[in-house]
């Protein structure tokens, strides 16, 4: 397990590699400046302009940009935000909190509620709990996000005035201000993954419960609870368990769209504000710090993976 | 069990059919005195991109710092300029040398008391950081004769603009503390946010909330309450500005409570929110002018008459019906001035030729002509859209390019890369006109820069008489129309929100950027 765990680790450095380069020229491929966003609609002369472009170093060629940068953050250091004028670390986390209670607040809602329904309409296939979570979950994955969100301040916020519409509270504020502010969003992120949950648990499920060792369990004797949760479950969660992982990486994005839609002031709301000022450090260690949990998350998935699959650590 | 089964039943209801619930608070009365106390919470459109307010023209800057800073002058409510930190003033006879005398026992949010020294070093930092700061290029020297007296000596004459200049909340010349006006060189880099307004700074959580505290000592003018100048009354204890950049959220955190005003409202939403028992909507003016601006240095658009066939085809009701979606928040009318502003004229703005004898005059040949947008901009968007039709009725190849913000201020400078750009602004003085028309923005390298509008201009430095100003202003724009400077599209109002229990008994939030002053909360 040991020396599994240490391939997947070394794995890490050619996929850290080129998800930085890819980083680098995507941001600077994208048309504009910092500096236009920098200098806004001031009154600043070509020669200004120059000098703050040499002073960032833009006027050199794009390689040589690059070659400066990389051995900077390898090993983590992205430099100072153009635009909040601190390291970018330091930015990061102070932001990272929102969407890691955001994207972790969705997975436990998203597991305790997709994986019993996925079970229970698994063993009451073509019962009314099936179909109904079959259309729960139809729903789920097909209605966007930011338009789920805006339904739901609309009823829980405005109509019956249950909980806040926007914003965001620390936990030094007290523990329902924080957590009644993160209600909402984490239903409207957590929507859509619990129909992936669901349907990948049930499919899972029904695959394993066909299978002949379970019918040998039965025969033996064994009350169904302990069939379904003790002997067809740990097998089902090999593909379980590949499916929280993934959608706990598209959490991690999704907090793009639901941190704007309810302003919250996470990772993903910093990353929209980068990208539109063009705060190029800034954009690139947002997006890699983002990558860089979802790569542990991915490992985690797979230790997990190699857990219930002892086949595959080999 | 009941609530759940209620909330289900709304939340599926808007999910099939897609209609807003109403709110079923009950509507604020109205109170006699202002109450005392509370907190103001304000639903802001844009994070702040620095507190040096010296340094940038750029929102929300004027709506946050205009709280905490105060200038020598302010804008009054006919948005002519009104002493502030000034108690009187005195131009020389030729308008070279001016005297301003300050207010005494005017405290600073650091406790200690405002002289002329102070004064000199913020202005002289504007100066160099601030856009407008431009504006001063001919000053020669500022004199402290005594702690209350402050001389600013010109090289040439200089009107009453530079009141106007001095107070306009764009890009205000805000007075800060002399060592920290010393302190801060760097333009975007303030060491601390200290001024004499009736708020003082807390702080600021980027891109989340900046909060103000009302200031216990702030030493109010004993004038009538008067927009940005006069006795500025604070009631509330304290205003949280919440960045909420997504519109939708802001208007739902209104409706919901969370926010007293917001910002930035859509006009969509304006018929809505008049129905409603506990928010209401607040036209807001002056008049934002809508314009086609130019590259007057190369390319076609360089060709006067190319510019006159845009200037013959355009249809200002027709855009206007394109650009807002309530009547009420739009309005034709010729002039380059504000409909509020007392310059307000039709002077040179009757029609010449047809677009289509310009077309010929000029040799056009179908050639594509673009106007950049930026992608994300609303109203830049709606107007092109309604220009491209009306160029292919005159038969202009009009083509409309999309760009991020950055790219499209970029382009602004880049005279290989702009044709035509739209923007909007107000102007209430002939003379605020200047940066736009002298190569300060857009930059000399596409901008509209001519000898019969910088003499128009020399003069209007200084004439000291509204009478003088007044023609003058009808000269400048005669030139401007007369030259194609820029094409007129029309005035849009902008739209804000407040709760009913906002009171705003001097009407302050109807006009320009957001002023609180004498606003209260009824509780």
């Amino acid at each position: 397990m040991f020396e599994y765990a240490l391939r997947r680790i070394i794995s890490f450095i050619p996929t850290i590699f080129i998800t930085l380069t890819l980083i680098f020229f995507i941001t600077r491929m994208v048309p504009g400046s910092p500096i236009s966003s920098l200098v806004g609609h001031q009154a600043v002369s070509a020669e200004q302009i120059d000098a703050i472009t040499r002073d960032l170093g833009l006027d050199r060629p794009i390689l040589v940009q690059y070659l400066e940068w990389l051995p900077h953050v390898l090993i983590g250091d992205f430099g100072n935000s153009l635009f909040y004028k601190q390291p970018i670390i330091e930015v990061v986390a102070e932001r990272f909190p929102v969407t890691l209670y955001l994207t972790v607040f969705s997975m436990i809602v998203t597991i305790s509620i997709g994986m019993p329904l996925g079970i229970y309409a698994a063993i009451r296939r073509g019962g009314a709990v099936d179909y109904a979570s079959n259309a729960f979950s139809s729903i789920g994955m097909a209605m966007p996000s930011f338009w789920l969100g805006f339904l739901l301040i609309i009823v829980f916020a405005v109509s019956l005035g249950w909980l806040p519409a926007s914003g965001y509270r620390s936990p030094d504020f007290g523990i329902w201000n924080w957590l009644s502010r993160l209600i909402l969003p984490v239903i409207a992120q957590s929507l859509a993954q619990i129909g992936l949950v669901v349907r990948m648990t049930r499919a899972s499920m029904i695959e394993v419960m066909g299978q002949e060792y379970i019918t040998m369990a039965r025969a033996k004797g064994l009350s169904e609870t302990r069939v379904v949760l003790k002997h067809a479950l740990k097998n089902a969660m090999t593909q379980i368990t590949t499916v929280i992982g993934l959608t706990f990486a598209l959490g991690l994005g999704g907090s793009v769209i639901i941190e704007n839609v309810f302003a919250l002031p996470g990772l993903g709301q910093l990353i929209t504000i980068a990208a539109i000022r063009r705060d190029y450090s800034m954009l690139e260690g947002g997006i890699f710090y983002l990558t860089l949990v979802a790569l542990v998350v991915n490992l985690i998935v797979d230790l997990a993976y190699a857990y219930f699959n002892p086949r595959i650590r080999y | 069990m009941r609530k759940i089964v209620l909330a289900s039943i709304l939340f599926f209801g808007v999910l099939i059919f897609g209609a807003p619930l109403k709110s079923d608070s009950n509507s604020a009365h109205a109170a006699a005195a202002p109450e005392q106390g509370g907190t103001l919470n304000i639903g802001l459109h844009i994070p702040l991109s620095t507190l040096d307010w010296q340094s940038t023209v750029g929102h929300p800057l004027p709506q946050v710092m205009g709280h905490v800073y105060e200038g020598l002058f302010g804008l009054g409510s006919d948005l002519t300029a009104q002493p502030e930190l000034v108690e009187s003033y005195k131009p020389s006879e030729k308008g070279k040398v001016w005297t301003f005398k300050l207010r005494t026992g005017v405290k600073f949010h650091n406790g200690d008391t405002l002289d002329a020294g102070d004064v000199k070093a913020s202005i002289e930092r504007w100066r160099v950081t601030g856009p407008k700061g431009t504006g001063l290029a001919d000053l020669a020297s500022i004199a402290t004769p005594d702690a209350h007296t402050v001389v600013f000596n010109f090289k040439s004459s200089m009107g009453q603009f530079l009141l106007l200049l001095l107070g306009s909340d764009e890009n205000k010349a805000i007075i800060m503390p002399k060592e920290v006006a010393d302190a801060s060189k760097t333009p975007g880099q303030l060491t601390e946010v200290v001024g004499t307004g009736p708020f003082r700074f807390v702080e600021y959580k980027e891109d989340q909330y900046a909060r103000l505290a009302k200031f216990e000592d702030y030493s109010a003018r004993s004038d009538k309450p008067n927009y940005q100048s006069g006795k500025k009354v604070t009631n509330v204890d304290e205003v949280i500005f919440w960045i909420v950049p997504e519109a939708s959220t802001r208007v739902a955190g209104l409706e919901a409570g969370e926010y007293d005003i917001i910002t930035e409202v859509p006009d969509s939403e304006a018929a809505r929110l008049a129905k409603s028992d506990t928010v209401e909507p607040v036209k807001n003016g002056p008049g934002v002018l809508q314009y086609m601006m130019f590259n007057h240095k190369t390319g076609l658009t360089s060709d006067r008459n190319i510019r006159k066939a845009f200037q013959a085809m355009i249809d200002p009701a027709e855009i206007a019906s394109v650009v807002v979606s309530d009547p009420a928040f739009s309005l034709t009318n010729p002039s380059i001035y504000a409909p509020e502003s007392a310059y307000n004229t039709d002077a040179g703005s009757a029609k010449g030729k047809s677009a289509q004898e310009y077309l010929k005059a000029a040799g056009y040949n179908n050639e594509p002509i673009s106007i950049q947008v930026i992608a994300t901009s609303n109203t830049q968007n709606r107007i092109a859209v309604a220009l491209v039709e009306q160029a292919k009725r005159v038969g202009i190849n009009l083509q409309i390019k999309s760009y991020d913000l950055s790219t499209w201020v970029a382009n602004r400078r880049d005279p290989n890369a702009l044709n035509i750009y739209t923007s909007g602004g107000y102007w209430v003085d002939p003379s605020l006109w200047h940066p736009e028309f002298n190569g300060t923005f857009p930059s000399k390298e596409v901008g509209f820069i001519s000898p019969e509008t910088e003499e128009i201009f020399a003069k209007l430095a200084s004439a000291t008489t509204f009478e003088e100003r007044k023609a003058l202003g009808e000269d400048l724009q005669t030139a401007f129309y007369g030259q194609v400077a820029m094409v007129n599209l029309g005035y849009i109002y902008r739209l804000i929100a407040k709760s009913k229990k906002v009171r705003d008994p001097n009407g302050n939030l109807a006009l320009g950027n957001l002023t609180l002053h004498g606003v209260w909360l009824d509780k």
